[in-house]
């Protein structure tokens, strides 16, 4: 399932003095079945780009295009259910969408509202749980009596549990210990694997090189560049203007060469980078 | 010593109705003017020690000590007094109609003449960056809009000791090192002591002093230097080592062995240089 945006513009508290861009037309389309990272800086447009893609908000102008389903300002709010069903979100601060007496109730609700018999949302929650590292018995807890971290996860749990067609991630990682954020990202690398589409926005250029497929660059309201994450991340100084980061490997890689190191390419991956240096400083190997 | 300015004595806190304690048997020191970071696996204790400290819950046991005064009913508002804080989600603490009066509150409690006061709100708004959004609404702001604006709230408040809760968790990456620059700057100036919880291992590793929570148990405290040359051990707490480490381990797969303990990224590319140089 695709979704395309044509000619997308959303302002927020139109009409109003205090009128704000949050989109500003914006064409572009993202692939069924591709790992899209968006990347951009504080207030560029991320959230309110993904907020579109399940129909949260809708166009201020020009239209959405989600599979079948076609939004435009003039969309109600009625029929949205299967377009929820089939693009699941975790937001930005996940823990305001948690709701429920505990974290089984909370994880189960979303396949119970799509049908699913409660006995197999209950099973999907403690499976969905362990997926995300929680232990068991967390499952009977109130979601709010947990710690900043094991709330994003629960979060990330109910929205993996609704089994979406699309999975939109807006930094799932932050506030995730370093193991944590491992792991996270291997299971959507997982799901991706297994024929997920997954729209993912992160500060962390080291995801964004070692997962993604394509990148979507935002900068006040408006995708300003799109391409594979090799292309984008060549340009390092467009990006450093940009207010944007580079992978570390890659950073790294900047620094040798500003000491003398040379190399053809700059590297995205710790992997890639030790191979590069190992080959000039096997030195006799090599030449 | 009366160097510290937080001392933490066999503190235990458990949270009602759970099986076991959230903080169990910690001592720590903090000595003042440092900039000493807090890290630990999600669930290990950290927000709430920062919460003990605050004295926003109270120990099972133990002793707190800041600023000299040893935290109890009696002394908790002067503590509070000189201690700001960032919650690790900025929509819990925001009270104000507007990004500024947000940014004032933290001053009115503390007496700070009006005049002063609108200065220095203008200008920690200017320093993070957020003046065009005095008059917003915090809840109408993007998520690295919001934590600069509680940022903004330490930085007019210039309080002894400021705590940060993942205070920059998600800034763009240009933004938290600006962020982190600017926080480092107001501490050298004004002698101030940050406590930082973090998970950015390379923030962490740029501080004085590191303390390992792990489970509610201090595992390990020492120089960034220190700890992070016994790499496996962070990972079996949930944590990891810093970018040059994770190198030199894939430098160490292709034959190529770098001795010594620990290196930070200035070490790292100085010694392959020297060693490129020699060839
Ligand atoms: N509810 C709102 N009302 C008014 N303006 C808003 C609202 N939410 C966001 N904005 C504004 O719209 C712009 C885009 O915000 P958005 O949340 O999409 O940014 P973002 O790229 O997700 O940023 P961040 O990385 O900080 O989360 C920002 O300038 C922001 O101030
Ligand atoms: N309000 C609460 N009621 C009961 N238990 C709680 C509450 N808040 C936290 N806990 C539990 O106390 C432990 C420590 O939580 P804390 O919030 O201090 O962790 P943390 O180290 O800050 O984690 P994170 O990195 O995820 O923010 C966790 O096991 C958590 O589930
Ligand atoms: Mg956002
Ligand atoms: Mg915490």
């Amino acid at each position: 399932m695709d979704i395309t945006f044509d000619h997308v513009s959303y302002t927020y508290q139109a009409n109003t003095p205090m009128a704000g861009v949050g989109l500003d037309d914006v064409s572009v389309t993202i692939h069924g079945g591709a790992y899209t990272a968006i990347i951009g800086h504080t207030g560029s447009g991320k959230s309110t780009l993904l907020q579109h893609l399940n129909a949260l908000l809708k166009p201020t102008s020009g239209t959405v295009r989600i599979g079948e389903r076609m939004i435009t300002p003039s969309t109600s709010n009625k029929n949205l259910h299967p377009l929820r069903k089939k693009v699941g979100m975790v937001f930005q601060f996940a823990e305001s969408q948690l709701f429920a007496a505990t974290v089984r109730e909370d994880v189960a609700f979303g396949p119970r509202n799509f049908g699913v018999s409660a006995e197999d949302a209950d099973a999907l929650a403690v499976q969905m749980v362990a997926r995300v590292g929680l232990p068991e018995d967390v499952l009977d807890r109130s979601p709010f009596d947990l710690s900043g971290g094991q709330m994003r996860r629960v979060a990330i749990a109910g929205v993996l549990a609704m089994q979406p067609e699309v999975l939109v991630l807006d930094e799932p990682t932050a506030g995730l210990d370093p193991a944590g954020r491992r792991e996270m990202m291997a299971l959507f690398a997982k799901l991706h694997a297994d024929g997920q589409t997954i729209v993912l926005v992160t500060h962390q250029m080291d995801d964004v090189a070692d997962f993604a497929d394509d990148v979507l660059v935002m900068d006040q309201g408006k995708v300003v560049r799109q391409g594979h994450p090799k292309e984008i991340f060549q340009d390092a100084q467009w990006l450093l203007d940009h207010q944007l980061g580079l992978p570390r490997t890659t950073q790294f890689a900047l620094r040798l060469q500003q000491k003398g190191f040379k190399f053809d390419h700059l590297p995205l991956t710790t992997p890639e980078l030790a191979q590069m240096l190992a080959e000039q400083l096997g030195g006799a190997r090599h030449e | 010593m009366a160097d510290d300015i937080i001392t933490v004595e066999h503190l235990r806190y458990t949270y009602q109705d759970a099986q076991v304690a959230a903080l169990d048997d910690v001592s720590l020191r903090v000595p003042r003017g440092t900039w000493v970071s807090v890290i630990g696996h999600n669930g290990s204790g950290k927000s709430t020690l920062a919460k003990n400290i605050l004295g926003l819950l109270e120990p099972d046991a133990g002793v707190i000590n800041v600023d000299g005064m040893v935290l109890s009913e009696e002394t908790v508002w002067d503590i509070r007094s000189r201690v700001g804080i960032v919650f690790q989600n900025p929509e819990n603490q925001f009270v104000g109609a507007t990004v500024a009066d947000d940014v004032a509150f933290g001053l009115e409690n503390h007496a700070v003449p009006r005049e002063e006061m609108l200065t220095r709100v203008d200008d920690a708004l200017n320093a993070v960056r957020m003046r065009e959004f005095a008059n917003r609404e915090p809840a109408h702001l993007s998520g690295g809009q919001k934590q600069r604006v509680a940022i903004a709230g330490v930085v007019a408040q210039q309080p002894q000791i400021i705590i940060l809760d993942e205070a920059t968790s998600m800034l763009d990456p240009a933004g938290r090192k600006e962020i982190l620059a600017l926080i480092r700057e107001l501490k050298d100036r004004l002698g101030l002591t940050v406590l930082s919880i973090t998970h950015d291992l390379d923030e962490a590793a740029g501080s004085d002093q590191l303390i390992v929570l792990d489970d509610g148990h201090v595992v390990e405290t020492g120089k960034p230097s220190q700890i992070f040359a016994h790499g496996t051990s962070l990972v079996a707490h949930g944590l990891d080592v810093p970018y040059s480490q994770q190198l030199r381990g894939e430098l160490g797969k292709l034959g190529i062995e770098i001795p010594g303990d620990y290196y930070d990224d200035e070490g790292l590319v100085d010694y392959l240089w020297t060693l490129r140089s020699t060839m």
